[in-house]
């Protein structure tokens, strides 16, 4: 496939890079094709145009439970492309003095736009707010790594929803219908155990690393990935859970990956309100307890790590986490190796006055 | 004190460092998030109410005697200059530029009184450390990925 002459100056303006990337995704769509799917987060209608199948199929699996065939005008349209699959590059409109220690970049970040570079996935990421478009693109859909695809686009729903009442937060998120807890910490504190501990139970599933949580008017959570991660070395806790593996040939290399949508569909739900924030302390004894704890053990476990993923916005970022902490209980469950006795605890608690 | 550390000028105002310096209060402790070092603070309620004056234009002095006449003892006024070093010291705040005018929030001293206290944590310092991008491609973009999940 030809690559067009077309290129990016240096010092363009967001308005001209914006445009500039959006005529390039144009480019590639024409020569691979477009592929338009429909999700729906949040009760908002999200349109994804892939140029092609590469990255649909890259990043789709997560959020393949939201889908939707329901026509409407989409609050957000992403627009996704790859150099390699559609021989569409894209030139930086900025030299490497822009880039931010964190990949975000200055001076096309400004009220309209948001603008990153997300190392490690080498993901580029614009959103335009006035147009309620954004750009996504990568070198390499096949480079793609499986965290990224764990949760892919979490920069893009954080700024999407960066005026609402709405943030992604890394978290998981476990409950019945009426209500549930937000499994709180940083990585490898244990959440993604907790919350697969509890497919066994009645307990329902909204996420083990990354949900959208929702402060006003009252606390809920949405499920935004079905995707788990979990130490190749926590596998043998869960039984059936390597025959639906995503990547059960590079477990010497990654995080074992599987989307529940294929694993245990019947368990993933759109999210419920929320009672209760616990942070999990991994403790090796058999017995799991559930202790009381401050709103601080929340927010040290819950915004540091959350801000920190998440570029652009933090201040209002940790407000809206802040809101969060300040309606709900919070508890430490000290997790232990019987792992029926985590999601006991933790009915047991949604059935305590406290949280009801 | 370390010499080479800035030094508190108790009548000199102050302000939060940085816009990279985010905080929130809760019922019984305030944390403060420094996103440029990954280092995060609790503060407990008198910590808080000496961040809120501070931030507000107040001097530490003008902040010390304020909670000694809200009926904080006569040593409080120490106690809250020494913590203003310590906030300076963490590079939490740093002087105010010329112009910015003190609003007096309302704001009451938490009494019985108690030192302010600030608990330092670095536990995910690590994480936010990451080394400034200095190569690029010849597209422009970065050229050596962190490793990032």
């Amino acid at each position: 496939m030809a690559q067009p002459a077309r290129g990016n100056a240096l010092s363009a303006t967001p308005e001209k890079f914006f445009a500039e990337a959006r005529m390039r995704f144009e480019d590639a769509a024409a020569g691979a094709g477009v592929v338009e799917r429909r999700f729906r987060v949040a009760g908002r209608l999200l349109l994804l145009r892939f140029a092609g199948h590469a990255l649909e199929e890259r990043l789709t699996p997560a959020i393949e439970h939201l889908a939707t065939l329901e026509d409407g005008t989409a609050e957000l349209t992403v627009c996704l492309f790859d150099k390699a699959t559609t021989g569409i590059g894209l030139k930086a409109g900025w030299d490497a003095s822009a880039y931010g220690p964190r990949g975000e970049i200055k001076g096309f970040d400004k009220a309209r736009y948001r603008t990153a570079f997300q190392q490690g996935a080498d993901v580029f990421l614009m959103l335009d707010r006035k147009q309620r478009e954004a750009v996504y693109w990568v070198a390499d859909a096949g480079e793609v790594p499986y965290w990224e695809r764990s949760f892919p686009m979490r920069t893009m729903f954080h700024w999407w929803f960066e005026e609402l009442p709405l943030q992604p937060v890394h978290a998981a998120a476990v409950g019945l219908a009426d209500g549930g807890v937000l499994i709180t910490g940083p990585c490898g504190s244990g959440k993604s155990t907790t919350a697969l501990a509890c497919l066994e139970s009645e307990l329902l599933y909204a996420g083990d690393d990354y949900v959208l949580v929702q402060h006003a008017p009252s606390p809920h959570v949405h499920c935004l990935y079905c995707a788990a991660k979990l130490e190749a070395d926590n596998l043998g806790r869960f039984p059936g859970l390597r025959a639906f593996l995503d990547n059960a040939d590079r477990l010497d290399r990654e995080k074992a990956l599987v989307f529940l949508s294929s694993w245990r569909p019947e368990k993933l739900c759109r999210g419920f309100p929320l009672r209760a924030l616990i942070t999990p302390r991994v403790t090796g004894r058999r017995d799991t307890l559930l202790r009381r704890a401050g709103a601080l053990e929340a927010v040290k476990a819950l915004a540091p790590t959350t801000l920190y993923h998440l570029l652009g916005g933090e201040a209002q970022a940790f407000a809206k986490i802040a809101a969060l902490v300040r309606q709900l209980p919070c508890y430490v469950l000290e997790t232990g190796t019987d792992l029926p006795q985590i999601p006991a605890r933790i009915l047991e608690l949604l059935g305590h006055p406290e949280t009801r | 004190m370390n010499p080479s550390q800035p030094k508190l000028a108790a009548a000199t105002r102050y302000s939060v460092a940085s816009p990279n310096i985010v905080w929130q209060a809760f019922d019984e402790e305030s944390v403060v998030i420094n996103l440029e070092s990954g280092i995060y603070y609790s503060l407990n309620l008198a910590g808080a109410l000496i961040w809120r004056l501070v931030e507000a234009g107040t001097t530490p002095a003008e902040a010390a005697e304020r909670v000694v006449q809200s009926g904080a003892p006569a040593e409080a006024g120490e106690q809250v200059v020494e913590f203003c070093q310590k906030l300076l010291q963490e590079g939490l705040i740093a002087a105010a530029s010329d112009g910015e005018k003190p609003q007096a929030p309302a704001a009451e001293t938490p009494l019985p009184w108690e030192p302010p206290a600030v608990s330092v944590y670095t536990d995910m310092q690590d994480l936010f450390l990451l080394d400034p991008i200095h190569d690029v491609d010849e597209s422009g973009w970065p050229s050596q990925p962190a490793e990032t999940p």
